[in-house]
């Protein structure tokens, strides 16, 4: 262990440090660990790759990277705090400005607008009405809905309801995107699109972190990494 | 449920057609006044004295003389027979009194007058009638003044017809006058014997020397009577709100058991919300967990869900209380009550469905708010 704390090791350009991570929850009698001493360093606009089949600790990381639960031990060192140790509230607060998320199912509120949907995170940060509209707006123009700003997403195709979800993960300018199975759902052809969109958001600066099983959609990513049993098998860098 | 939300607010607005109906009697009893002292043979709603003698005049020379007195009418009341042009009005109210009659009972005469002093002393066989006893005994709008009608065979001269009451609470209480015939007091106990069941109303000239003038007429009657000290009354001084109370003493069981039943519902009611807000917490697992994703603090998602509880509520509070309105002013129209729309009734039925909106929401709101989102986001 080096005598100087891992957050002076901490380089200009660094989004995340993940130091020694490990995670373990109680299932009934056995304790499960989930992710077993896992360090990883991001940095900004990177496009990087999880890969791991079940079982690898790929859901959990992603719910740690995502700020959703805290490691057991190690830390997380996110733009230089460490978000491991901060309360539920406070991590809800990171957590709104710096993650977008994109989910295999979308999970779009039905009974709101995609309008409604976009500007959700924005209510949680207490952004004005105003504000909110114009900037969900703008994000949705952005993913190319600018006509389908007052639909509903059971009136929306599935590809444009991903597009929505997308949106809704930009709104916040976060820093980084979170893509969990984006096109699981989705058609071939639909998922061509999806993945054109989130290629073209990485080209645009973007940090995206892509969470998936296909081989195929993980090689859009020019950093892929893989878990096995809680613990980073490979990760390599390519082109 | 909501349906039980409905009825208790159905409830609330009852509630206030009775304190409506309440208000109203309260209104009548208390039209003439509470000024006015009612000396009688017995007090009211206790045992009757039967060895007590009847009040006569000696007690009405009595009366006159107490200094605090404004007035000082003597009644009886006798049940006759009235009859014109064959048209036979039975078992009616005959009240025998002097000239002030109408104004201690603040009663308006609509044609002609009451009785004179004059009249008033001697026998004159003169009649004031009351509305509806003009209107079947002189029908088509016939002119009543100067006409006989006979009063169990006896001609009596109409001088005078009284403002219609209308009013059914009066009307039982015999206070008033639509099927009343008032004649002069001699008349009375000539007809129906002498000086027997007189009641003497003495007013007081204002509310607050009610209680002083109670005392005097007290010590003049038992001057009169020769009582000594310690004997008790062998009369009764009464006092005007003694209906009203009678009448609130009945009525207070039946709200103790409105109240109860209202109360009752409510906690049902309260109990079919929380089951209702429990069902929807657990069917949008999923979506609390995005939420919570996105950035939703426990406290976002426990007062989204508490907001919903209430809503809940005050839909049903709102479609009780129109429901309840209706009834109650369909009520109003079929029948002699009046509807009273009462603000505080609303703002108290508002007042508690919020109340059992939150008491009854809270549960589910920080069962919602607890959830974790990585459980929650796997949920299906």
């Amino acid at each position: 262990m080096d005598s100087r704390g891992p957050e002076e090791e901490v380089l200009v350009g660094d989004l995340i440090k993940i130091v020694d991570i490990t995670k373990t929850y109680q299932m009934g009698k056995t304790q499960v660990h989930a992710l077993r001493g896992l360090s990883l360093t991001i940095t900004e606009s990177e496009y990087i790759s999880i890969m791991g089949p079940s079982g690898s600790g790929k859901s959990t990381l992603l719910n740690v990277l995502g700020m959703l639960d805290v490691p057991t031990s190690g830390e997380y060192i996110f733009r230089g705090t460490n978000v491991a140790e901060l309360s539920d509230n406070r991590l809800a607060e990171v957590r709104n400005r710096e993650v977008g998320f994109v989910f295999q199912t979308f999970n779009l509120l039905p009974r709101a607008t995609a309008l409604g949907n976009v500007e959700l995170p924005l209510i949680y940060a207490g952004v004005s009405r105003k504000d909110r509209k114009e900037r969900a707006q703008a994000v949705l123009e952005q993913v190319g809905l600018a006509d389908r700003m007052t639909h509903r997403p059971n009136e929306l195709s599935g590809g444009q309801r991903q597009r929505v979800a997308i949106a809704r993960a930009l709104i916040t300018k976060p820093g980084i995107i979170l893509a969990d199975e984006p096109t699981g759902n989705l058609d071939s052809k639909t998922g061509i699109e999806i993945m054109s969109l989130l290629d073209d958001l990485s080209e645009l600066g973007h940090t995206v972190i892509l969470v998936t099983h296909e081989r195929s959609i993980a090689e859009h990513a020019n950093r892929n990494v893989e878990l096995l049993d809680g613990r980073i098998s490979r990760d390599e860098t390519n082109r | 449920m909501l349906g039980i939300l409905v009825g208790v607010t159905t409830i609330i607005l009852i509630v206030s057609l009775i304190a409506g109906l309440d208000g109203m009697v309260a209104k009548e009893f208390s039209r003439v006044g509470t000024r006015v002292l009612y000396i009688s043979r017995s007090q009211w709603g206790k045992e009757y004295f039967w060895r007590a003698p009847q009040i006569g005049q000696k007690e009405l020379d009595a009366v006159k003389r107490v200094y605090l007195t404004e007035y000082v009418v003597p009644y009886r009341q006798s049940r006759g027979g009235l009859m014109r042009n064959g048209v036979e009005l039975q078992n009616m109210q005959i009240v025998g009194t002097t000239e002030d009659f109408h104004l201690v009972r603040e009663i308006p005469i609509v044609m002609g007058r009451f009785f004179s002093r004059f009249e008033a002393e001697k026998a004159t066989r003169i009649t004031v009638i009351g509305w509806d006893i003009y209107d079947r005994l002189f029908p088509g709008g016939e002119d009543p003044l100067n006409q006989y009608v006979e009063i169990d065979g006896i001609p009596f001269r109409v001088i005078g017809v009284i403002e219609k009451q209308g009013n059914m609470m009066t009307n039982m209480s015999g206070m008033a006058a639509d099927y009343n015939a008032y004649i002069p007091l001699p008349c009375a106990n000539k007809m129906f014997g002498r000086w027997r069941g007189i009641t003497i109303m003495a007013s007081a000239p204002s509310e607050d020397l009610v209680y002083d003038l109670e005392q005097e007429l007290r010590m003049a009657l038992r001057a009169v009577r020769g009582l000594k000290p310690g004997e008790p009354d062998n009369f009764g001084i009464n006092r005007q709100d003694f209906f009203l109370n009678e009448f609130r003493n009945a009525t207070k069981y039946m709200w103790a058991a409105l109240i109860g039943i209202a109360a009752l519902s409510l906690l049902v009611g309260g109990i079919g919300v929380m089951n209702i807000m429990l069902i929807s917490v657990t069917e949008r697992t999923r979506e609390i967990g995005v939420r919570k994703a996105l950035g939703a603090k426990r406290r976002n998602i426990m007062l989204q869900f508490l907001l919903e509880a209430l809503i809940v509520c005050w839909s049903g509070g709102l479609i009780g209380a129109i429901i309840g309105f209706f009834m109650s002013a369909i009520i109003a129209a079929v029948s002699p009550l009046v509807f009273v729309f009462s603000w505080p009734a609303v703002a108290l039925g508002t007042a508690f469905t919020s109340g059992i909106g939150i008491f009854f929401g809270l549960y589910p709101a920080i069962k919602a708010a607890r959830k974790s989102p990585v459980e929650a986001l796997r949920y299906e």
